[in-house]
């Protein structure tokens, strides 16, 4: 009877020492790995990410610092043509360095997973805001390529009036309507009809044409009180300048010399609202083909179009 | 007679031979518009005859439409009231006649003749109204027409014409036309808004008479910087003696939005200052780009020579030929100092006309002389 129960205390001896030894290893194990140069791997918690912790913080180093140097190369030329804009860039801004601080911050803590998560969730919203750094500094480029075209315009007209020679104004001529910005009006609507002898209704044929009836929307774009003239240029197929009357058609400078009017339209600016012109052509004949209508204020040519009568 | 009839139509076929621009018949005239008629008009006046053929459109009346196609004068003195110079005015009219008749084919109802104020004038102050009469019965007679009507008309019916036939309906009731001529400055414009009352201007100044008198101011230095000097003197006392007096009592600034300029004159300078303009009888002009013209003419005077001018030409549609051959002809008339002293009187006038806040559209007529045939045919036709 003594017998059996020494087996049984030696038994139960047994798997106390095996548990402390096992416990012992563990805290040992533990208390190993936090040193750098451990390659032992351990179990990871269940939740949040299935991965190994280093192999976490190496990724989130890396998504962060590929994060930081995509927008920094967009940032250098968003700053510089960022002008009237700025103001908004810079909240942006703000918020972009306060979250890459506070994701350095987090990296740089090797304490726990729980800032390991925080670090991710930052460099998501991170990636998020130079998202939309990058869609702003696009919106910003695109506005300044039209400030430096209008810029251009803008100086070719003022080379006109200090050497007597401008840049060209060229426009795609077209059947329709072509309208632009230069010099200090802006012109639209331009249409040219042909009105027919017989019930002033429009003609699309030469022969039976009796007047050309032409007109524009003026709109001045420095909204000064500028009284000025507008020069109607009416060329017929055989590339001659039509004159409604000797006593309407006159001379003016252009780029390309000397250009002879058809008709002088005086534009009188004293309210805000946008007048629309209106002139009458007659010739005595008109010539089958295409009618070219130009339309310049201080030799700036700021529109064309053409009339095609069969 | 027979022989006499063939000398005439001789002499006219000769001298239209000898005319630049000759033209065998009215087929061969190179016409501007469509629908339109040849008319002629034989300007009886003080030194001599002049024939002008006209084309005028359908539109003549509203848009000033007409277009000179030939202008040639015959030199005959008729106001000295002697039997040769009488005999010469004649025959010169004779002849003008026939080539208008039986050259350029155009229809005796299309030829009109009219014996200017210039004749008038002179020949009521000498007493030879009876020469004038006598000048016009041999006319018809010469030409067979007992009938036909040839009028004498003064100087505000000149005026009045001229005004009718330059001015477009457009613009009619708002524009008055100064003449510029070689010994004085006449013109009009219809203050009542009605043809009939013309309000005439003139002042004892023109082209050669202001040449004539700073010539004379010029005594023995006779370079172009004193000449420029003595024209600013004589001119600044044509001004006060005379321009701002006539121009105020005109009345025509509060009443006009168009100054008009015609003579010879205005001619040469829309010549000169604006070849691209060629074909246009009449042109727009500003007091700046006229006081520069001015300019240049004194400093720079081989600049406004044909070869000068056609090299600043650059469109290709322009006729240079046509171009520089009038060119030349306006300085053979004109030389530099009438240049100066025409340009300097218009720029006289046309100051009284610049205001500081309300501007005029000034014009350069180039044929004004012939404009009076329009109005006359149109006044004619509508009898």
């Amino acid at each position: 009877m003594k017998d059996a129960k020494s087996v049984w205390l030696l038994i139960v001896s047994f798997l106390l020492f095996v548990v402390s030894f096992t416990l012992l290893w563990t805290w040992g194990y533990r208390v190993y790995i936090k040193t750098p140069s451990s390659e032992a791997t351990v179990p990871v918690p269940a939740k949040p990410l299935l991965i190994p912790t280093n192999n976490t913080r190496d990724s989130l180093q890396t998504l962060y610092t590929a994060t930081v140097n995509k927008f920094d190369t967009r940032l250098d030329s968003t700053w510089d043509h960022a002008d009237s804009l700025k103001t908004a860039l810079d909240q942006k801004m703000a918020e972009f360095y306060r979250l890459k601080n506070e994701i350095a911050a987090l990296l740089n803590n090797h304490s726990t997973d729980a800032n390991l998560n925080m670090a991710a969730q930052k460099i998501g919203e991170l990636q998020q805001r130079v998202n939309e750094l990058i869609s702003h500094n696009r919106d910003v480029e695109n506005e300044n390529q039209k400030l430096a075209a209008l810029l251009e315009q803008l100086t070719g007209k003022r080379k006109l009036t200090d050497n007597g020679s401008i840049q060209r104004v060229s426009f795609t001529t077209k059947t329709a309507v072509e309208n632009t910005i230069a010099s200090d009006y802006a012109i639209a609507e331009l249409s040219l009809l042909a009105i027919g002898n017989e019930n002033e209704t429009e003609t699309n044929r030469a022969a039976l044409t009796d007047k050309l009836v032409g007109s524009i929307v003026v709109r001045n774009n420095h909204h000064q009180f500028d009284n000025s003239d507008l020069m109607i240029v009416l060329l017929q197929p055989d590339g001659q300048v039509i004159k409604n009357s000797v006593w309407e058609s006159g001379v003016f400078n252009t780029e390309e010399g000397k250009k002879i009017y058809s008709y002088k339209m005086h534009v009188d600016h004293g309210s805000t609202e946008m007048p629309k012109l209106l002139f009458s052509i007659n010739a005595d004949r008109y010539q089958k083909g295409n009618y070219t209508m130009q339309v310049y204020h201080h030799g700036v040519l700021l529109g064309k179009l053409v009339k095609t009568l069969s | 007679m027979r022989l006499n009839n063939f000398l005439l139509k001789y002499s006219a076929a000769a001298i239209l031979l000898c005319c630049p621009g000759y033209l065998l018949a009215q087929t061969n005239f190179k016409l501007k518009f469509d629908n339109s008629t040849i008319y002629a008009g034989i300007d009886i006046g003080a030194k001599g005859v002049k024939l002008s053929i006209l084309e005028i459109g359908k539109n003549a009346q509203k848009n000033g439409a007409y277009n000179v196609l030939k202008d040639t004068s015959i030199n005959t003195d008729f106001i000295s009231f002697t039997d040769g110079s009488y005999q010469s005015t004649l025959n010169g009219i004779k002849t003008l006649y026939l080539s208008a008749n039986n050259i350029y084919k155009i229809p005796p109802e299309n030829i009109y003749a009219v014996v200017s104020s210039g004749i008038k004038i002179q020949a009521d102050k000498e007493g030879k109204v009876d020469w004038i009469n006598k000048l016009i019965n041999d006319f018809k007679q010469a030409i067979n027409e007992p009938n036909r009507s040839v009028p004498v008309i003064d100087v505000t019916e000149e005026a009045r014409l001229s005004h009718l036939g330059i001015v477009p309906e457009s613009r009619r009731y708002t524009t008055f036309l100064i003449d510029i001529g070689s010994g004085n400055t006449k013109g009009g414009y219809f203050p009542l808004g009605n043809i009939n009352d013309l309000k005439l201007f003139q002042i004892g100044w023109g082209t050669k008479s202001t040449v004539n008198m700073t010539d004379k101011r010029c005594e023995n230095d006779k370079t172009i910087g004193n000449y420029n000097r003595q024209l600013e003197r004589v001119l600044l006392s044509a001004e006060n003696s005379e321009i701002v007096y006539a121009i105020n009592e005109s009345g025509a600034y509060p009443m006009s939005d168009n100054i008009a300029f015609s003579g010879g004159i205005a001619w040469s300078l829309a010549t000169l200052m604006y070849p691209e303009l060629a074909d246009n009888p009449v042109v727009p002009v500003t007091y700046d780009e006229l006081t520069k013209f001015n300019e240049r003419i004194f400093s720079n005077y081989p600049s406004i020579s044909d070869s000068a001018i056609l090299h600043g030409i650059a469109d290709n549609l322009i006729d240079k030929a046509v171009v520089g051959k009038e060119i030349r002809r306006v300085n053979q008339v004109f030389d530099q100092k009438a240049l100066m002293a025409g340009t300097g009187l218009l720029l006289k006038i046309m100051r009284q006309f610049e205001g500081v806040y309300e501007k005029k559209q000034f014009f350069l007529v180039k044929n004004g002389q012939v404009g009076w045939i329009s109005a006359y045919v149109n006044k004619t036709i509508s009898k």
